[in-house]
């Protein structure tokens, strides 16, 4: 397998303006030195709570947004600070799909209009092919010809992300993105687009980064998981050894959180304590001893580094 | 057996739109004895909160119960009282909490006056005490250094805490009854297993029966005594926690349970349902779940189904079962 991209010490912060005469001051620290890998035809599961960062790194690895520090790069190519001009082709590469179908698709565009419109942006197909491309991937998500024409309020949220993943899939990326893609679907829908996902990558042999903060969703599309916290990498690791045996406390907290729906499962249960610090000001030493039922003096101290022993990573002084 | 403290009977409600009625609840009946868990599951649109609304009395204008739904609390139609009667029931009585405490929350007032406000409407406890009632209750609920916290506006707190304050608010006037509508939906999984946590131990502490509306069939699994499925603003099939998980037996519950990715299941397709739920503005004549259904067939067509009882205390509405 080779590598796609690789993010090098990726640190975002963002101003923290509070009020209408607030200047500076105070920094969101989004992304703290996140390093990591994503191998061609791979699905990377990217999970964490609210406030872990794990879109703020989507969007910079899709160039949404430049990083404050650290490094992109995409098929060994530094992108991190690519012009807009060059950009163009990153961008046909590197595809997203967003979390709102309804905010992530035009209003006024009829949907085939919308699939189609990469190809006449790239210029690589004159309108009249475009349009039969565009046909012919959106009845690969399902979405039949005599609907095409119609427009994005006529579909429901599971159908209208149907179409958002065909234009994503539109240019033939070489990764997608999908940000919390199935977040706002019915479970019955959610099933049905997850599924999809997977029926697409097997075709296309594509590579995903999936972003999602369900850990049953996440186990079910990846086959490596990243495990963030406070915008820090926790852990790292193939998705069932993750699974079957979790290094990191918060990872193990993260997994006995998940309601199973089985009444007769009895399960022992990691009650957090306290709530997720918020990210002006940082714990010191590792980000977790606030709520860690494992800490020690050491973790308020020093911040434990991203460490690997048999292929797994984690960051933490006392793994489980 | 505890006594029942609510019963509903035959609950239609309906909306009124310029593009017709929309049956939102389409004959609801369930019981919840004291101290137990009722838990609502179903996907959105399913009437589940619809449901909840109709026993609060908190409609909007454009709907309407009709005239042969019973709603019985502790024995007393609550269809049948004057709106002056029901205020003094909701919050004394029923209480209820919501999936998005930052609406649920007035964001002008601290949260110290907004749950006094609750306990001076409905106790006659002077400001002063009411206060240190406001303090106790923050503490009951999990929010420290409560005196300093009744200061603070709903902005200043996390999503997880302002849920607390909203449980504390709920149960300020000691309620029989608890609607929790989707009360961890917003949240994260280690807040979620935090929340529910307190719901349980409050529960266990105050003997309160609780409605829990949820679309995660794992909380039902872990937090419910009965669960009620709903589709398309009917109860479709109805049992104990444990029956319904073991042996489920309306074919849409069956889908339901097969569509959630189970760990350790990766390499299992996911059953997925076809199709989406039917508009409730132009019901069939036969089943409405149908269209979606993997076992339907001719007979189904020609009439609702009623909810039987399959088993003892297992009721489904299905002709095929």
């Amino acid at each position: 397998m080779k590598t796609l991209l690789k993010a090098e010490n990726i640190v975002k912060n963002f101003p923290a303006k509070t009020g209408f005469f607030a200047s500076g001051g105070s920094v969101i620290h989004a992304l703290n030195g996140v390093s990591f890998t994503v191998e061609r035809g791979e699905t990377l599961g990217l999970v964490g709570e609210s406030g872990c960062g794990k879109s703020t790194l989507a969007k910079i690895i899709a160039r949404l947004i430049t990083p404050t520090d650290g490094r992109v790069f995409f098929e060994g190519e530094d992108i991190t600070h690519l012009k807009q001009n060059k950009l163009k082709k990153i961008r046909r590469n590197i595809q997203f799909v967003f979390q709102d179908p309804h905010a992530s698709l035009n209003p006024q565009m009829a949907i085939i209009k919308t699939v189609s419109e990469p190809f006449i942006v790239h210029g690589l197909r004159r309108a009249k092919e475009a349009f039969s491309e565009a046909e012919r991937i959106l009845s690969l998500v399902g979405i039949p010809k005599e609907m095409v024409s119609r427009y994005p309020h006529e579909f429901s949220t599971g159908q209208r992300q149907r179409i958002a993943i065909a234009r994503a899939l539109a240019l033939n990326p070489k990764l997608i993105i999908a940000d919390e893609p199935i977040a706002s679907l019915d479970v019955s829908i959610q099933a049905q687009i997850l599924n999809l996902f997977k029926e697409l990558k097997e075709k296309f042999n594509l590579t995903y980064i999936f972003i999602s903060h369900d850990l049953r969703v996440i186990e079910y599309i990846s086959d490596r998981v990243l495990v963030m916290y406070l915008g820090k990498i926790m852990e790292v690791a193939k998705n069932s050894d993750l699974y079957n045996h979790p290094i990191h406390p918060y990872t193990e907290a993260l997994l006995s959180a998940i309601p199973i729906p089985d009444p007769a499962a009895k399960k022992k249960r990691i009650i957090l304590k306290g709530e997720i610090p918020g990210l002006t000001k940082l714990p010191s030493g590792c980000v977790f001893h606030t709520r860690c039922r494992y800490a020690e003096p050491k973790c308020v101290e020093e911040i434990p580094a991203l460490t690997e022993i048999n292929g797994r990573y984690f960051a933490c002084h006392f793994p489980l | 057996m505890n006594e029942i403290l609510l019963k509903v009977e035959n609950l239609h409600t309906s909306f009124f739109s310029d593009s017709g009625e929309v049956k939102a609840v389409r004959g609801v009946t369930l019981s919840l004895e004291e101290g137990k868990t009722l838990g609502l599951v179903g996907e959105s649109g399913c009437g589940k909160t619809v449901t909840a609304l109709s026993i609060m009395q908190l409609l909007p204008n454009n709907a309407k119960i009709s005239p042969s739904s019973r709603i019985l609390y502790k024995g007393k139609d609550l269809l049948k009282l004057s709106q002056e009667e029901m205020r003094l029931v909701r919050g004394r009585e029923i209480a209820m909490i919501f999936q998005e405490p930052m609406t649920a929350l007035n964001p002008v007032f601290t949260i110290g006056e907004q749950i006094r406000e609750a306990l001076e409407l409905h106790s006659n406890l002077g400001k002063k005490k009411a206060m240190d009632e406001v303090v106790k209750l923050l503490e009951l609920v999990g929010i420290s250094e409560a005196q300093k916290r009744i200061k603070d506006y709903p902005h200043q707190l996390s999503g997880g805490m302002r849920q607390r304050v909203l449980i504390a608010m709920a149960l300020s006037l000691n309620p029989s009854l608890l609607i929790a509508d989707e009360p961890t939906t917003a949240l994260d999984v280690t807040v979620q297993a935090q929340i529910l946590e307190l719901i349980s131990n409050l529960q266990n502490k105050n003997k309160i029966a609780i409605i829990l509306i949820t679309h995660d069939l794992g909380v039902v699994a872990e937090r419910v005594d009965f669960v009620g499925v709903m589709y398309a603003g009917a109860i479709v099939e109805y049992a104990s926690t444990k029956d319904l998980f073991e042996l489920p037996l309306h074919p849409y519950t069956k889908a339901l349970l097969d569509a959630i990715p189970k760990i350790g299941g990766k390499d299992k397709k996911l059953n997925t349902l076809k199709g989406s739920v039917p508009p409730l503005t132009q019901l069939p004549k036969g089943c409405i779940f149908y269209e979606r259904c993997v076992s339907a067939d001719s007979k189904c067509i020609q009439a609702q189904p009623e909810l039987i009882e399959v088993r003892k205390g297992h009721w489904a509405a299905c002709i095929k079962i």
